[in-house]
């Protein structure tokens, strides 16, 4: 996609990143490095299986693959990365560690702060720009731009993920700045990369097994009309409040999250986010801190987030942005932690849909291979 | 420039979306379209009139969500593909309005060295129009700049928006333009010029 001006072609697509003409030398970024010697710290030791992953992560990047971690959502991805990290940081690499949501940007780099005091992890996405550099760095893939040819180990996380999923540009703007080895990581593959796997030309490892050993929750499906649903969440946020537990009410759409928080509110103390939500850090900081029961909210919040002894619904199930991924993902918030690691997930919906048959089916046989 | 994105299809300039489907058989063979028929309505054409300072105002259009995309690709990020597009199908009525009259349009080395380009110059200069921009208006350094002596008076001067109408306020090219083009204005902004309009054309009690 360029376009002629004034004798330079130049391309609209990567635009936003700033204007790229045709023979322009393209500067890669200095950056910091330093090499770091140490140990990342954790609240709870890692399962024998995810040190087992983590080992075969680790060794299969040594030897210059690419590698694809295929875990269960709340397995401990992240947690799985960490020996790679302390690696490549102990041999003055530069690790950087991409998502596509900036909501997740936030909550993964104040994880690995905690996993790495000793370090400057610094996040950078919109509205966390000013330092856009230090040992370790989570960002949006949309940063990626500032970092070309900067980093020995990108870690991409969620890659089948809205906005990065078949976003050509966003996809580009990560192989710029890799220039050792990609560590992808996510719950529900794409077929690309499925196909890259199959291929050879990278490595997949598995791990389905929470650190908890239960199994995924399996949502239950409840076939009925739209008014019927709207009672029912009701109903089950009440029920929920009585247990002290809080709910995350999925809809499809922004104006779905309107009035259902409208309704909700006269029940229990409710809130919406969605990606056009103003202060987006503020409610979640609320719904952290248990200041709001249910939290109403689009598939912005399908991945990436852990509250304990949360409980999905889902309402209008069926609808299409609602893919097999996506509700994996979805009721993946579902009994993360080990002091609750049961959890009730619903989805309310006319009739089954086919993306939802795929996704119990898959849930089912993660829990199985376990 | 929609066929010479060197892709497989035209595609509609401000969205990407493909064009194909979206229009007419005989505009899709004469390839004319730049921009989707979404796009189209979102680019709302006003020609309200008002009074600023005195001064007769014209604003084209109004200033939505699709006008921010739109000018910040285009101004801000120097996508000069777009330059057609703001006034493709409108330029005969903007023609009538600056007819027999010199043109200038905001301009400063600030805005050049920002964006690369002077995006009020560019939208006209594609559709042939001489635009004199003189180099220094906002740094209130009008007396030793020359170009604008060359101008037959009147002339209409065009500025991007209400914004920058407020900080040309204190300049000889606001002061002495006979007519004065926004581009963009926002609906507080429109209502705003033509209540004040309103009181200038009320008698005085007295």
């Amino acid at each position: 996609m360029f376009y002629l001006d004034h004798g330079v072609w130049y391309c609209r697509r990567c635009l936003d990143f700033g204007r790229l003409e045709w023979g322009e030398e393209d500067i890669p970024k200095q950056i910091f490095k330093r090499k770091w010697k140490g140990k990342p710290v954790l609240e709870f030791e890692l399962t024998p299986f995810q040190k087992q992953i983590s080992r075969q992560t680790l060794e299969a990047l040594k030897e210059g693959e690419d590698v694809f971690v295929f875990a269960a959502a709340g397995a401990g991805k992240t947690e799985i990365t960490l020996e790679s990290i302390c690696y490549y940081l102990s041999l003055g690499k530069k690790v950087c560690f991409a998502i596509s949501r900036r909501q997740v940007v936030i909550e993964i780099a104040k994880r690995l702060s905690k996993n790495f005091p000793e370090l400057s992890v610094v996040p950078v996405c919109e509205g966390f720009t000013e330092v856009t550099d230090g040992d370790l760095i989570v960002c949006t893939t949309h940063q990626l731009y500032r970092y070309k040819g900067c980093f020995d180990l990108l870690i991409l996380d969620e890659l089948d993920a809205f906005p990065y999923a078949g976003n050509e540009v966003l996809e580009n703007l990560a192989e710029s700045a890799c220039r050792g080895q990609k560590l992808l990581l996510s719950a529900t593959p794409d077929d690309k990369s499925m196909e890259a796997i199959s291929k050879g030309e990278m490595k997949m490892v598995q791990l389905f097994r929470r650190p908890h050993g239960k199994p995924l929750c399996v949502p239950a499906v409840k076939a009925c009309s739209n008014v019927s649903a709207v009672f029912r969440i009701v109903v089950q946020c009440r029920r929920f409040k009585k247990k002290n537990k809080q709910v995350l009410v999925f809809v499809p759409r922004k104006k779905d999250g309107v009035w259902m928080k409208e309704v909700l509110n006269f029940f229990v103390r409710c809130d919406l986010i969605h990606s056009s939500s103003l202060n987006k850090d503020e409610i979640m900081d609320k719904f952290h801190k248990k200041q709001t029961e249910v939290l109403v909210c689009t598939t912005l919040l399908e991945r990436g987030i852990t509250v304990p002894s949360v409980q999905v619904l889902v309402y209008r199930a069926d609808h299409h942005v609602f893919t097999a991924a996506s509700l994996i993902q979805i009721f993946g918030r579902v009994g993360r932690t080990f002091s609750d690691p049961y959890g009730t997930g619903i989805c309310y919906c006319s009739g089954p849909s086919l993306e939802m048959e795929k996704c119990i089916r898959q849930l089912k046989a993660m829990n199985q291979s376990v | 420039m929609h066929k010479a994105a060197q892709s497989d299809e035209p595609v509609c300039l401000t969205c990407m979306k493909p064009l194909s489907g979206q229009l007419e058989l005989s505009q899709v063979f004469l390839g004319k379209e730049r921009v989707c028929p979404d796009c189209r309505t979102q680019r709302v054409w006003k020609n309200k009139t008002g009074i600023w300072n005195g001064k007769k105002i014209i604003v084209l259009f109004e200033n939505n969500e699709w006008m921010e995309t739109f000018w910040k690709r285009y101004a801000l990020l120097n996508d000069t593909a777009l330059a057609p597009v703001l006034l493709e199908g409108k330029m005969k009525k903007v023609a009538s309005l600056i007819a027999g009259k010199g043109i200038v349009a905001e301009s400063s080395p600030d805005i050049l060295s920002a964006m690369g380009h002077l995006p009020v110059e560019t939208l006209f200069s594609c559709y042939g129009y001489k635009v004199w921009h003189p180099q220094f208006a906002f740094r209130d350094q009008p007396a030793d700049n020359s170009k604008i002596y060359l101008l037959k008076e009147p002339f209409t001067l065009i500025v991007s928006g209400m914004e920058v109408l407020e900080k040309t306020k204190s300049t000889w090219m606001a002061n002495q333009a006979d007519c004065i083009l926004v581009l963009k204005a926002t609906k507080e902004e429109m209502n705003q010029l033509c209540k004040k309009r309103k009181e200038r054309s009320s008698p005085e009690i007295f």
